[in-house]
């Protein structure tokens, strides 16, 4: 893998000239760009920084990983030796977009192994994105990727697609690389489970016949001794997530990151109306201990080891700053296997290894081992 | 961890989320969703159950991910399970459910039955569903089953009430007593009803009165015993129109033979009714039209029967109707010798060919014969060919007339034809046309004899002019001579009036009919004698016997023969007008060789003083008179070649005027005219101050082939005059090329001055003979007026024509166009334009013969002047005794001289015995510039030809052409014939 990576952004042309002179090299093929979300990117500013005549993808996250380097601004621009599939759709959150035929499911045939999913994260429907990429793509492919924006959780344009940035849009980057993916969070079950009985995208309203608001109070103060109320709610409800269960595996956790002012709380990622869900808490070790299963899980689901691998570690955001300085550690459990690491912190993972279901998920850690990139 | 508390949450979730969607497909779609998510499965798929007859396959309703078939294990799980229509068995399912299949890469499959409705099928890795799930997901497998059953019964329930409704059939739906319970859009619309008007009430509500209550008894006496009952019924509106409907009610048994609804299904058949009406009255009035119709319509089969005939159908053949109807063949009337030919027709057009329509001899059955037409073409029944319909035409009638108007119009076509062929022709062969003429109408008209009768009243007598007989009938012409009118009073009397004389028999006139006679002594059986007009005066007759046999002619005949007669008149109108224009034309012969003769004569006679004048005054010249005198021997000298200028144009315009003007092409330099040009103007444009310029463009191709002379000519006339009527300024000739065409190019001559003008309203006037644009012109500047006129006419003859742009006080443009083709210049005539006298002449042994003596002194001044030594003959005669002995280089020979002329002298010259006497060089020396002296001349076998007065160059250039340049042609042929030798 080759990459470039800046954290002074102040001369955009020279930046300009070091990528182009990147793009020209034999075997770079196509450019795969994270960029820290304190760079405050406007749609002008990519199209300064990057040539229109060079097949390029990627996204603004909260933060961006190399290694154990964790920054808030700056470009990763990685070079793959291959020229992907990538197809846009725009208008995400337009709920009567028919996805099932906007994907080319000619790409089948093409023997793609590997698909790089990223979503602007501050979009709804991404739900029924994810549902609709699997019904084309679902079958033996691996998925990895995650929501793409800002942590101040302003929707604003965070795909990068040519020298474009968009809003409300999302990637899919078929790469014939193999790839080895492993999810997990480590998040344990504290209450529950409660059926929503009313909820409306990404918020529910009504949990167990009451207001969501009154019953989450109630448990986390209850079981936590802490008091919540709306102004300290997302640096307490960040250790207090939702998982929804699924036969035999861990929950998918929903992380509840607003409190409105009808009661009810906005989670990342949507629910089902007359599911059941959970109050999670976290432990450090625990999640720390579920990022190296991850890790491992990755690893089992490869066949054999390459000597070029590089590990693409999705990981939550959130889980950053419910872990604090304790996220190095966490980094640390995947960079301490002395493969070549890069990677974003994410509102919201997605991911599918080998034969699951796709879902989207909450402060998980996802691992893809991409072999050969 | 798997726990039982997880599970009971994770089948309520699942139930939950069964019966969720608005059809089946969704609500499949949805709950499989919900499993595959909830059971952590990575693909699966519901297929439904179809019954064809008693076998069963599974058809495939959902599926996620939607190409789960890529998935080899899937497939192999799916084959155990029948899932296309193409190979359903008896039994339903091979395996025993729930099914559960292991694969090598840890992957379970799961199938179960979802109640009566199909299958669910899952795949999960790694981890298995536990037993007790898979069992404890069986009630909510059957209720998915349910539901999704309960879907389809509402779809197909939907699909039928749509149908109901969308039909356009009237349907209404009652209970078991005639209470309505529902109708559909078509029913309303067509009782106009509202749905919700209808609902609850009776069927009576529809009933009319006006139907037999009979049909009501005998239809509740079918649906009572539960039969379908169909039939037609009159119906009421909710406006309280009737209409007429086509009903069929079935009845709804239940299980135990109780009746509990009607259907009723109907349509208007109003429309159908008054089309069934219409289509009865048109196939009505078909059959009265065809049987009012008197040409035959008929119909065969394809083995030829008829099937169909109209009245006149077997009228005209004489077959009863009965024959007709019990399958006639067609090609019984049909003559035996055109049914093969209609059999083929028939054939081709069975077979779907292209065949015409044609003349068929039909046969009657009595056994007559008439002509016909017989039109016909298939019948199309579904697109196939099931016989022949057509229509037979009797043209007896037809073709009788169209022989008559055929031979009405060969007759026409022969008097055009004679008209035509006699319009040309010329005056000697006007009698045989004549005779030709009657031999031909005679033989068109089968008769025997032919002729023309003149009238000539004053004698009171009528001659036999022209006659043609048949073969074997005798001629009757030279009897017929100087016959009194007397004897043919009453003919004469009916032509006068302009009548015909037809006498169809002979035998039928009187007895003792004086005509009668006549007629018969010369075998007459019929006659026709047609009045011959002459600007509106009889003038004879034409007739026409018939001897072999009677011959009757029609009025049209006759109408057409008065016209043969008209064109026989023209002709012998057109013989005397010939005879008239052929003394006229000699008359005038004479009358133009009078008039040449008069000019010749005429220009020797005024030339022979001239030349005395002028020579005379040349000789003055010479003598180096005094100041004074000088200025009057050029005056004198202007006179005299301004006469002899106006004699040479009245000739030259005379020539033209006659036609007399012959091209002499051949090949000269442009350049060379021009410059001629110049050297004979510019003297006159400096005598006047006036610039003569000239320009050849470069385009101008240097050597042409035309007439140089007429060409130089030309321009002279043009800038003489241009000098004539330019008083200061200048003169400007042009020559340039415009265009290229045919191989020719095309040369523009233009000459500019800044002269008088021409007003425009004198541009025509100018170029007429004897004109100049007013009269005091001709006061002021003199001249004959034909410069202009002789210009136009010799552009004529070479295909041209003058054109003129001029403003009165500013000058005059005249220009032409001439196409000249390219010359070669080694054919170039070359001159020597400037004449030198030399001593080139001296010791030349010259014979004058002239008997003029002035003329003799005149040509003696210049002849000692070039040193010539000169002997003078008075006439011909003695010219030929001074030859014999006399030695001398070249003769100048008078023409008209007393005792022997110049031409005799000549010609006795030309025959002399001895060779150097005999070809002896001849100069002509005449008066007359006429062209025909100058040929008669050359053919007498003179050398050469000097005008009188002469020109002291142009008599030197010819002594020195026929003395030195031939002795040295001689010299140079003798060498050649020597070496060749």
């Amino acid at each position: 893998m080759q990459k470039l990576i800046f954290t002074d952004l102040s001369n955009k042309k020279l930046i300009y000239n070091e990528i182009k002179k990147f793009t020209q090299l034999p075997n770079i093929k196509s450019l795969f760009v994270l960029a820290g979300d304190k760079c405050d990117f406007k749609p002008t500013d990519i199209e300064e920084l990057f040539p229109d005549d060079f097949p390029i993808f990627g996204g603004i996250f909260p933060q961006i990983i190399d290694g154990n380097n964790i920054y808030t601004s700056g470009l990763i621009i990685l070079g793959l030796s291959e020229n992907p599939n990538i197809q846009i759709t725009e208008n995400i959150s337009n709920p009567n977009l028919d996805l099932e035929n906007h994907f080319n499911d000619d790409i089948l045939d093409l023997e793609f192994k590997t698909f790089l999913v990223l979503v602007d994260g501050l979009s709804s429907c991404i739900g029924k994105f994810i549902e609709s990429l699997f019904n084309v793509y679902g079958i033996e492919l691996n998925f990895i990727g995650g929501g793409c924006g800002s942590i101040d959780l302003i929707q604003k344009p965070c795909i990068i697609f040519g020298n474009k940035l968009l809003a409300d849009a999302a990637l899919v980057v078929a790469l014939k690389n193999r790839s080895g993916i492993g999810v997990r969070h480590g998040w344990e079950t504290l209450a529950g489970p409660f059926k929503v009985n009313l909820s409306e995208s990404n918020s529910i309203l009504r949990l167990d016949n009451k207001c969501c608001w009154d019953m989450y109070k109630d448990i986390i103060e209850r079981e936590s001794g802490l008091t919540i109320d709306k102004e300290n709610f997302y640096s307490i409800a960040n250790g207090y997530p939702f998982g929804i269960t699924t036969l035999g595996e861990e929950k998918i956790i929903r992380d509840p990151i607003r409190l409105n002012n009808d009661g009810s709380i906005t989670c990342i990622g949507e629910f089902s109306q007359n599911s059941f869900v959970h109050i999670m808490k976290g432990t450090t070790s625990k999640l720390i201990e579920a990022t190296g299963d991850a890790y491992l899980e990755a690893r089992n689901s490869l066949d054999m080891v390459s000597e070029s691998e590089t590990i693409l570690f999705i990981d939550c955001i959130s889980r950053a700053l419910f872990l604090k300085d304790d996220f190095t550690i966490e980094i640390e459990k995947i960079t301490q296997n002395k493969i070549p690491t890069v990677g974003a912190l994410t509102l919201g993972e997605i991911a599918n290894f080998g034969q699951d279901y796709l879902q989207f998920y909450n402060k998980t850690s996802v691992v893809g081992i991409i072999q050969n990139l | 961890m798997i726990n039982s508390y997880d599970q009971i949450q994770l089948l309520y979730e699942i139930a939950l989320n069964i019966g969720e969607g608005s059809n089946m497909k969704q609500a499949a779609n949805k709950a499989l969703s919900t499993y595959l998510r909830k059971l952590n499965c990575f693909a699966g798929a519901i297929y439904k159950a179809e019954n064809i007859k008693d076998k069963c396959w599974f058809k495939n309703i959902t599926s996620i991910p939607v190409k789960i078939e890529r998935n080899t294990f899937f497939n192999e799980i799916i084959s155990h399970f029948n899932t296309s229509p193409n190979n359903c068995i008896n039994d339903q399912i091979q395996v025993s459910l729930p099914f559960t299949k292991t694969c090598e890469e840890k992957t379970t499959a799961y199938v179960m039955k979802l109640a009566d409705f199909g299958l669910l099928v899952m795949l999960k890795k790694d981890n298995k569903l536990p037993e007790d799930l898979i069992y404890a997901l069986q009630p909510l497998n059957k209720k998915l089953g349910e539901a999704l059953i309960s879907f389809q019964i509402k779809e197909i329930n939907h699909i039928h009430s749509q149908a109901l409704e969308a039909s356009n059939n009237a349907i209404l739906i009652t209970d078991a007593k005639g209470n309505i319970e529902w109708v559909n859009k078509a029913w309303c619309v067509l009782n106009g009803y509202e749905n919700h008007e209808a609902i609850g009430l009776y069927t009576n509500l529809i009933k009319s009165e006006s139907n037999d209550e009979k049909i009501f008894k005998s239809m509740w006496d079918s649906l009572s015993r539960g039969e379908v009952w169909h039939g037609n019924l009159m119906n009421k509106r909710k406006d309280k129109t009737e209409y007429n409907a086509e009903i069929t009610i079935t009845p709804l048994v239940e299980e135990f033979g109780l009746i509990n609804h009607y259907i009723s299904i109907s349509q208007d058949i109003t429309s159908r009714k008054q089309d069934e009406d219409a289509l009865l009255e048109s196939k009505t009035r078909f059959e009265e039209m065809a049987n009012l119709l008197p040409q035959p319509i008929w119909e065969i089969d394809l083995e030829g029967k008829l099937i169909y005939a109209n009245k006149a159908g077997f009228q005209i053949f004489g077959y009863e109707p009965h024959e007709v109807a019990s399958g006639l063949n067609f090609l019984k009337v049909i003559g035996s010798n055109d049914r093969h030919r209609i059999k083929e027709v028939f054939q081709r057009k069975m077979e779907g060919s292209k065949s015409g329509d044609y003349e068929y001899n039909c046969l009657k059955k009595n056994g007559e014969t008439f002509p016909a037409m017989i039109f016909s073409a298939p019948i199309y029944k579904k697109g196939n060919i099931e016989g022949i319909r057509g229509i037979v035409l009797d043209v007896t009638t037809l073709k009788n007339t169209q022989e008559r108007l055929e031979r009405i119009s060969s007759l026409q076509d022969i008097l055009i034809k004679i008209s035509t062929q006699y319009i040309n022709i010329s005056f000697e062969n006007i009698e045989y046309a004549i005779n030709n003429a009657l031999e031909e109408i005679g033989n068109f008209v089968d008769a025997d004899r032919a002729y023309i009768f003149d009238y000539d009243f004053d004698k009171e007598i009528t001659n036999n002019t022209f006659e043609w007989c048949h073969d074997g009938i005798e001629p009757q012409k030279d009897l017929l001579q100087d016959v009194p009118l007397s004897a043919l009073s009453t003919w004469v009397e009916s032509h006068l009036k302009g009548e015909s004389i037809h006498i169809p028999d002979v035998s039928n006139l009187p007895i003792d009919s004086e005509v009668r006679a006549i007629l018969e002594s010369q075998d007459i059986k019929s006659l026709i004698a047609l009045p011959m007009y002459n600007e509106q005066k009889c003038i004879g007759f034409m007739g026409l016997d018939s001897v072999r046999f009677i011959r009757k002619y029609t009025q049209k005949e006759q109408s057409i023969l008065e016209v043969f007669a008209q064109i026989v008149v023209n002709l012998k109108n057109r013989l005397q007008a010939e005879m008239q224009l052929k003394i006229a034309k000699e008359k005038a012969e004479k009358a133009e060789k009078f008039q040449f003769n008069f000019l010749s004569t005429m220009s020797h006679e005024i030339r022979t003083p001239l030349n005395a004048v002028v020579g005379l005054t040349n000789i003055l010249l010479m003598e180096t008179p005094k100041p004074e005198q000088m200025e009057n021997l050029n005056t004198l000298k202007f006179s005299a070649q301004n006469l002899l200028s106006i004699i040479n144009d009245i000739l030259d315009y005379n020539k033209l005027i006659s036609g007399n003007v012959i091209l002499n092409n051949h090949d000269f330099s442009i350049n060379e005219i021009i410059n001629g040009m110049y050297r004979v103007m510019s003297n006159l444009a400096l005598s006047k101050e006036i610039d003569l310029e000239y320009f050849v463009s470069e385009d101008v191709p240097q050597i042409i082939i035309g007439d140089s002379t007429r060409l130089l000519q030309i321009i002279n006339n043009l800038v003489s005059n241009a000098i004539k009527f330019t008083a200061k300024g200048y003169v400007k000739v042009s020559i340039s090329k415009t265009g290229f065409k045919n191989g020719k190019h095309i040369i523009e001559f233009k000459v500019e001055d800044s002269g008088i003008g021409v007003p425009s309203d004198k541009f025509t006037v100018i170029f007429e003979d004897f004109k100049q644009s007013s009269s005091s012109t001709t006061r002021e500047y003199g001249g004959t007026g034909l410069g202009l006129p002789i210009v136009k006419k010799l552009l004529q003859v070479m295909d041209s024509d003058i054109k003129i742009e001029s403003e009165v006080g500013k000058g005059t443009i005249f220009s032409f166009e001439i196409a000249f083709e390219d010359g070669d210049p080694l054919k170039i005539k070359t001159y020597d334009q400037v004449v030198k006298f030399d001593n080139s002449l001296e010791g030349i042994k010259v014979l004058l013969v002239e008997d003029n003596k002035i003329n003799q002194v005149v040509a003696l001044k210049f002849l000692h002047e070039w040193k010539c030594i000169v002997e003078i003959a008075n006439n011909g005669l003695i010219a030929l005794e001074m030859i014999e002995v006399g030695n001398y280089d070249v003769v100048l020979m008078d023409l008209q001289m007393p005792v022997m002329d110049g031409y005799t002298a000549t010609r006795a010259i030309r025959e002399n015995k001895n060779n150097k006497i005999k070809n002896i060089a001849i100069i002509a020396l005449s008066a007359s510039a006429l062209g025909e002296i100058k040929t008669k001349a050359r053919n007498f076998g003179m050398n050469d030809f000097i005008t009188k007065p002469f020109n002291p160059p142009d008599l030197f250039k010819a002594l020195i052409k026929q003395t030195i340049v031939r002795k040295e042609q001689m010299k140079d042929f003798k060498n050649d014939i020597s070496k060749n030798l």
